[in-house]
């Protein structure tokens, strides 16, 4: 039994720290609610069902949906949101802006996809098959998207860490004036960033898709979820987010599992608003405080 | 004839939606995403109220008191936060209340809905609610128009424009903000209880986001802060897709299309006032 519940915490803590990396790309250097966001995650998924359904193999379908949410993603940055940027209340237009552009999307989908929940299967129903450990039950396509989770964000970390584009990146989003000082070009740096963060929140959708299926709404409370993580991790780090979405995983694994999953959303929201008030800076300088005492 | 009925109910609706959201959204710059969430807690606290066997006096009171007190409650949190984090956390405020419809089924009855809402005999035909739904959007404009020329609407814009300054002069900024986020809270409230009764059957889907993301939609497109404004993008934006109908759009999708159309206007109007020095409360 505490297997079971150590297993459905890892994985949801994969696929949220999926999610909320993807988020992070997008929202760290731009400083942007891209609340439209909501809606490349879906669109990756619905783009995929498209293509095999017009009878496109997976393989042309998975880079056509990695596309799409791409394109979505840096479209929204490139047309529509860097026109806003000097504007003296960037962040909340931004905002404004993007919710209007996910009512677009989402709908789009619901009139051509429908609002009823759609399995993404790339392969017939291999996915459904149910593996039986020694004290544990997990899915195939969870145990799929563990792997690609684990290889996504084990190489978004390199990227994001170890490479020329990371570190510009991560100055862009410490300080984009001084960045753009020192010669970085910050409005380049940020597209680049929207467009990883979209690449890898189509990855996310397409998971996401292929364990619980997807609705044109689906999109909004990964969205939520991935702020979660964003703020409870300290709002700073890659790696404070990813501790966050861990710390989440835990939290809703533990809430389905103790009570019923579908309260598991709803304890996020309530973590948010009480993190929020009582202690936005996240739990890494509630750390700091306890050594410093 | 009916239609037109239909269409005045649900423009004088999302007329009083839209106006209520500006008196504090519009005039505070305060943007807030939780009026879908309280016109479905009016809807709901009427509807089970009345279901339980209210008197038709007592119902609207409980209703009401309900979504003040909630209101109340998020006040209480969201004040703490300006901005975009007050956008989210009144975004997950408004997922939070969808959560609790739909999922507190021993109370709500889940995504199954309450059916079968007890009558008001006068406003149960459509010709009785059309002329007592527009003649309250009537009344409320009227109210809101003047409270916003009042001094407490130059109180709120003071608030917007220099906070920290409308406290020096000694004004109660908390209580100032409170009471009207309350007013805004309470009078979609009142819609949703009218809603409830137009349409008998409510489920959690009709007081989602995007429902919240709609009626900001109608407040930005007429202005924030404008009283004539919110109240002719509501009927406007409510308009639009029933003309576009004559042209052939399939009904099927009629709601999803006017989202999606006030989604539009929304970018539309976002990027026609990208401007460097317009600032969010003067959109």
């Amino acid at each position: 039994m505490g297997m079971q519940l150590l297993v459905n915490s890892l994985y949801s803590f994969l696929m949220l720290a999926l999610v909320a990396a993807s988020f992070f790309l997008v929202f760290k250097p731009s400083k942007y609610f891209h609340i439209s966001h909501a809606a490349v995650i879906v669109l990756s998924a619905y783009t995929f069902l498209f293509c095999r359904t017009a009878g496109l193999g997976p393989l042309f379908a998975g880079v056509a949906a990695l596309a799409a949410a791409t394109a979505l993603g840096s479209l929204s940055e490139l047309v529509l949101y860097r026109r806003l940027s000097v504007s003296r209340d960037a962040g909340i237009k931004v905002l404004v802006l993007s919710l209007g552009v996910y009512l677009v999307v989402q709908n789009i989908l619901s009139i051509g996809f429908g609002d009823q929940i759609q399995l993404v299967d790339p392969c017939n129903g291999c996915l459904r098959r149910v593996l039986v450990g020694s004290s544990f039950v997990v899915s195939s396509a969870q145990l799929g998207n563990v792997v690609i989770a684990g290889t996504t964000l084990a190489g978004l970390l390199v990227v994001w860490y170890r490479t020329s584009f990371g570190r510009a990146a991560r100055s862009v989003s410490e300080n984009r004036e001084l960045a753009g000082i020192i010669g970085v070009n910050t409005n380049r740096i940020i597209l680049l960033s929207v467009a990883l963060g979209s690449c890898v929140a189509g990855i996310a959708g397409l998971l996401i898709g292929f364990e619980v299926g997807i609705t044109p709404t689906a999109g909004f409370s990964y969205l939520l979820f991935a702020i979660i993580a964003m703020v409870i991790g300290g709002n700073e780090s890659l790696l404070g987010t990813i501790a966050g979405a861990l710390l989440l995983g835990a939290l809703q694994s533990g809430t389905a599992f103790f009570i019923d999953s579908k309260w598991a959303s709803t304890i996020s929201y309530v973590v948010l608003i009480a993190f929020l008030l009582i202690r936005p800076e996240g739990v890494k300088s509630l750390n700091l405080a306890l050594e410093r005492r | 004839m009916d239609y037109f009925l239909h269409i005045a109910i649900v423009a004088s609706l999302y007329a009083m939606l839209a106006m209520s959201l500006n008196f504090f959204s519009g005039n505070t710059g305060l943007l807030s995403l939780t009026h879908a969430g309280f016109y479905g807690l009016g809807a709901y606290g009427w509807a089970l109220a009345a279901a339980n066997g209210l008197s038709f006096a007592l119902a609207p009171i409980i209703a009401l008191a309900a979504v003040s007190l909630s209101a109340l409650v998020v006040s209480l949190v969201a004040f703490r936060t300006r901005d975009d984090y007050f956008v989210i956390i009144t975004l997950s405020v408004q997922m939070l209340i969808f959560d609790i419809l739909n999922n507190f089924s021993v109370i709500t009855n889940g995504p199954l809905g309450i059916r079968a809402i007890p009558q008001v005999p006068l406003i149960s035909s459509a010709g009785g609610m059309a002329i007592f739904a527009v003649s309250s959007a009537l009344v409320i404009y009227v109210a809101l128009w003047r409270l916003n020329r009042s001094s407490w609407g130059a109180n709120l814009r003071g608030i917007r424009d220099d906070e920290l300054m409308m406290i020096a002069l000694g004004k109660p900024v908390p209580r100032i903000k409170t009471i009207t986020f309350l007013i805004g809270a309470a009078i979609a409230g009142y819609v949703g209880m009218l809603f409830a009764q137009y349409v008998t059957f409510i489920d959690p889907t009709s007081f989602t986001i995007s429902e919240s993301i709609v009626v900001l939609a109608m407040i930005v497109v007429g202005g924030l802060g404008s009283v004539h404004g919110a109240l002719l993008a509501a009927v406007a934006l409510v308009m639009l897709p029933e003309a576009l109908r004559f042209f052939g759009i399939p009904g099927v999708a009629e709601g999803n299309a006017r989202q999606m159309l006030y989604g539009a206007a929304l970018v539309v109007i976002m990027l026609l006032r990208s401007g460097a020095n317009t600032r969010v409360s003067s959109l």
